[in-house]
Order: structure tokens, then sequence, then C-alpha cells
């Protein structure tokens, strides 16, 4: 059950690069959220990796614990200005939202 | 068993000794705790007094940091904060901050006007300024990691205080996709770092000695990475595209909040992160991070001068010199010499003064005489000489004209990046400055407009136009700074050098 760190590492950069692509090319709002979450989980899945080096301390693993509070907490004034945005504009589509000149 | 007991109480007594150092930041704990309380009451009075209270708690943080005197039991917690000369400065300048926007919020009638959320509106302020003196403490990436986001957070409610409005909620929208994604970004970065050195302390010797051993490139690319973050807080670019939709739709304080606070907490994260730079076998080393950052305060320059140009909205406009002012502080970070730190410091305390001037200015433009677009200042100067005057000299201040502390701020910068040019000799510092001189003149051309439309235009309607007292008074009142340090610099050079000597 040792699976080598690049296997982890290169886990992670793949989720890393799907989550910078859903951001980029996806038009609505909590899709790309999700992409977002998508980046946080790659930063996650690094940190627990990199913590089996510093078994004294284990704050790679403290680290991502944070991470996941943080991200619940973002996601939930995300959704909720997502919310916002779709009493007013009756869309949650990136390119259709603009106000001003 | 026993071990883990023991180690429990190490830390148990670590976290006693080391809060006397946090004192200003618990208080704005309590501060924070107590408003949230209050605002459950229906009661009208209460309700009136939050403003007043979220004041108290950070004019008291504010003294507490002038005074100093606090840290009684050593400088350090946990290898997580610090708390030196450095963050003792910041956290002077965030408390100041938060009790100018507190002031401009209980001048602004939008805010006056709004229904619900006030008492939220004041707390979040405190909460933004505990963050942000967090920032300025955090020795470790997991603390700059959760003080980031903890301004962040506050700052996106913020961003929708008049929630009722189009442009508000759109800017909350664009502001929070960015600031997530940034925020993500630099994560990635962070957890390389953690991977390279297995250590989370970036200030320490060891993490860079560690650094020096990894591979070159993956350690520049984790570099560019976590710049990200710090970059979307200083609003650099290419991490600006959120500036200035948000300064569209923030109330006014807010955005004044937005171009100080966060900015200066972010310049400091920078400061203490590429204050390994200044020993020459790591800066020689990584070299390409160096010209990465070269490139992008010539960038965040180029872009937030010459975009100004073309603004119509005076929110807009600031918004690029905001991005612009950026670019500045980005330019003088790079310039390791003897003044470095304090000519930094230096900027960053008129920045502060010139931002509150200007963006009272325009609240009491926009909000008395609906000043939206720059057409609209027609004739204002005449109408009203003490606003346009004031106005005049903030904006001559931004564009570092003396006799105005904007000035003396941009010459010691500029000073100090000719002394790290002539003695280290690396061609991009020469570049910068060349950069940073002629967009300088650039900037001349944008600020400029608002006086020209208050004074070379007339407007011939018979109109009253009258602005309250206490609006006077706080124009005054930021702009005697600004007279005062351009004819003796000295004191606040002193202070911040004395502060900074301070091992506490």
């Amino acid at each position: 059950m040792n699976i080598p760190l690049e296997h982890i590492l290169l886990l992670s950069a793949v989720l890393f690069s799907i989550g910078v692509l859903a951001v980029i090319t996806k038009r609505h709002a909590v899709v790309v959220l999700m992409g977002i979450e998508l980046i946080f989980n790659a930063a996650n899945l690094n940190l627990v990796a990199f913590s089996r080096h510093d078994p004294q301390l284990l704050q790679g693993q403290l680290f991502s614990l944070f991470v996941i509070v943080i991200a619940a907490a973002e996601a939930a004034v995300a959704l909720a200005i997502v919310l916002r945005v779709y009493q007013h504009f009756k869309t949650a589509n990136l390119s259709e939202i603009t106000s001003q000149d | 068993m026993k071990e883990q007991a023991a180690l429990l109480s190490e830390k148990i007594n670590a976290i006693l000794t080391g809060a006397g150092s946090l004192l200003p930041e618990l208080l704005l704990a309590g501060f924070f705790l107590l408003l949230v309380t209050l605002d459950l009451f229906r009661s009208k009075t209460i309700k009136q007094l939050l403003p007043w209270l979220a004041l108290t708690g950070l004019f008291s943080a504010f003294l507490l940091q002038i005074l100093g005197g606090y840290t009684s039991g050593g400088v350090q917690f946990l290898n997580l904060l610090r708390s030196d000369g450095l963050a003792r400065y910041g956290g002077i300048l965030f408390s100041a901050a938060g009790i100018f926007t507190i002031l401009l919020s209980l001048q602004s009638r939008f805010l006056e006007n709004l229904k619900e959320g006030k008492g939220e509106y004041y707390a979040l302020i405190l909460m933004l300024v505990l963050g942000l003196n967090l920032m300025a403490k955090s020795i470790n990436l997991i603390m700059v990691f959760l003080a980031i986001e903890v301004v962040s957070i506050a700052s996106y409610i913020l961003t929708l205080t008049l929630k009722h409005e189009k442009r508000a909620v759109e800017a909350g929208l664009k502001y929070i996709l960015y600031g997530t994604l940034s925020a993500g970004v630099m994560l990635y970065g962070m957890s390389f770092f953690y991977g390279f050195t297995g250590s989370l302390n970036y200030t320490e010797g060891t993490f860079w000695q560690a650094l020096l051993q990894a591979d070159y490139l993956l350690v520049t690319i984790a570099t560019i990475l976590l710049f990200a973050g710090f970059f979307f807080k200083i609003s650099a670019a290419p991490f600006h595209f959120w500036v200035p939709d948000v300064y569209q739709g923030a109330p006014m304080p807010i955005v004044a909040l937005f171009s100080t606070g966060p900015k200066m907490a972010g310049i400091i994260v920078i400061l203490r992160f590429v204050a390994a730079f200044s020993d020459p076998a790591v800066a020689s080393y990584f070299d390409d991070i160096l010209w990465f950052l070269g490139i992008a305060a010539l960038a965040t320059l180029v872009i937030g001068n010459f975009t100004a140009l073309w603004q119509k909205t005076p929110r807009r406009l600031m918004a690029y010199s905001s991005v612009s002012h950026a670019g500045f502080l980005l330019m003088a970070l790079l310039a390791f010499g003897a003044n470095y730190s304090s000519g930094v410091l230096f900027y960053l305390s008129v920045l502060l003064f010139m931002n509150y001037g200007i963006f009272l200015f325009l609240q009491i433009t926009e909000e008395n005489f609906g000043v939206t677009r720059l057409e609209h200042f027609t004739g204002l100067g005449y109408k009203v000489p003490f606003l346009g005057v004031m106005a005049l000299l903030y904006l001559l201040s931004l564009t570092g004209l003396p006799p105005l502390a904007g000035f003396m701020g941009k010459l010691l910068i500029f000073s100090n990046v000719w002394e790290a040019y002539s003695s280290s000799g690396q061609t991009m510092l020469l570049v910068l400055l060349v950069a940073g001189v002629l967009l300088t003149g650039v900037a001349l051309f944008y600020y400029i407009r608002i006086p020209y439309y208050l004074f070379f235009k007339r407007n011939y309607t018979e109109e009253n136009l009258v602005i309250s007292l206490s609006n006077k008074l706080l124009l005054g009142f930021f702009a005697l700074p600004l007279l005062v340090l351009f004819f003796k610099p000295d004191l606040l050079l002193h202070w911040i050098e004395k502060l900074l000597a301070q091992t506490l």
C-alpha cells in the first residue's frame, strides 16, 4: 500500500489542469466554482502527500484541514452571491452578466 | 502517551506566553463579537451605537500599537506569527485605514439609507482589519493563506453592501471568482514549497537553503503560482481585472479601504518573502524569479497608467490609478538597499492619506452633486472652491508633484532604485527606473483631467451647492499630513526606522 509520490503528484497536476480548464472554458458561474474547487483539492492532495516526509509535525495534513474549512466558507459566500446574481439578471451565465457600459 | 501530554502542555504554555503579543488582534476580535451580538437587538439606539463602537475598537487597537509595549511574552507566536516592528507599523496603518473607512461611512448618504445589514457592515470592517493585521504578522504559509482568506471573504461580502444594485452584485461575482481562483493557484504553489523544504516557515534561512537544493525550474514555477495570490491582493497585473468592476460597484468608503488596506498588507507579505533575495547567493541563483517580478512590476505600471487614460468615470480612473501604484510599489520591493523597508512604508503611509482624501472627494461629489462621469465635474471648482482646491491637492500628490508628500514618497523610492542599480548593476532596475519616471509623466495627463473639468470649464447653472462642515474638516484632515510630510519627511521616517530597528 505504498503509492509512489510521483503518482500522487501526477494526479494532482491533472486535477489542477482540469480545474483551470473548467474555469477558462465554462461560462456558468457554478461550474466555474466547481473548477476552482478542483484546484483547491489538487493542492490538498499535494499537501497530504508531502506530509508523509514530515512525520513529526504533519504540517501538510494540518494545512489541508484548514484549506477544506476555508474552501467551504468561500463556497457558501460564492453560492449566495450567485443566487443574488440570478435574482437580478435571471441567468448565471458569466458572459451575459454585464450592467454598465 | 506521556510524550504527547508533555508536548501538549508545552504548546499550551507557548500559546499563553505568546498571546500577549496578539493583544491588538484579540481586541479587534472581541469588538467584532460584541458588534455581532449587539446587532441582534432590535432597539434603534443600540443600532445607532454600532458605528461608534466599531470606531472605539479600531481606535483602541490604533493607540495600543502606537504606544507599544504590549508584547510581554515573546515576539513569536508558535512559529506562525511574528510581532516585530514591521508588523506593528503595518498594524498602525491598518487601524488608521479602518478608522478612516468608518468616518467616511458615517458621511455617506447611501449607507445611511441602507435598511438592513448595517451592523454586519461595521463588524466586517473590523474583521477585515483583523485579517490585515494577521497578514502583516504571518511568517508561516498556513497563516499567510488563512489571513489572506479572512481579508478576502470579508471583502466579498462588503462589496455587496448595496445588494439591491445590479452593478454591486456583478462586481461581487467577478471579485469572488477571481479571488478564489487566485487563492487556489497560490495554494497549489504553496504545496510545492512545502514539498521542497518540508517546512512552512518561509522567512527562515533553512527554508531558502532547502530551496537551493531543489529543482530550479520547479521552484521558479511554484514561486510564480504563489505570487498569483499576492498579486491579486495588491491588484497587480495580470490579476487586476477585478479592480475596475469592484471599484464601480462597492460603496465609496469600502473602495477606499480596498485601495489601501489589502494593498499595504500584501506589500508587507511580499516584503517578508523577497527579503531572502537580499542575500546575493539566493538572488543570483534565482535570477529568473527576480526577472519575473521585474516584468510584472513593469507590466503593472504600463497597464495601470495607460488604461487610466481612456477612462470616463472617476471610479474607474481611480481603479487604474490604484493598479499603477501597485506597480510602483512592486518596483520599490526589488530595490534592496539601506532605506529599503522604510522607503516602502513611507510611501504606503502617504498613499493612505492621498487615497482616503480623493475617495472622500469622490463620495461628496457623487452623493451631493450626482457626479458619476468625468464631464459632470464641469465648473464645480468655481461653485465650491474649497472642494476644488482640495481635489487638486490630492491629485497632484497622487501624481507625485511637489510640494506634496506624494513627491517625497516617489523621490525616496526612485533614489532607492537608483542606489540599488549602482551597487548591483542590474539592467532590470534601470529599465524600471526609467519606466517609472516616464509613466509619472503619463500619470499627470489622466489625473489632471479632473481639475481640468473642475476649473477650466464653466457651467452657468444657478444652484446653491453646499457641503457639510464635517466633510470639510475631514478633507482638510487628510490633506494636512500631505503638506507636513513634504516639508518634514524625517518626522515619519525617523519613527519608522526606530520601529524597524526595535527587536521588541
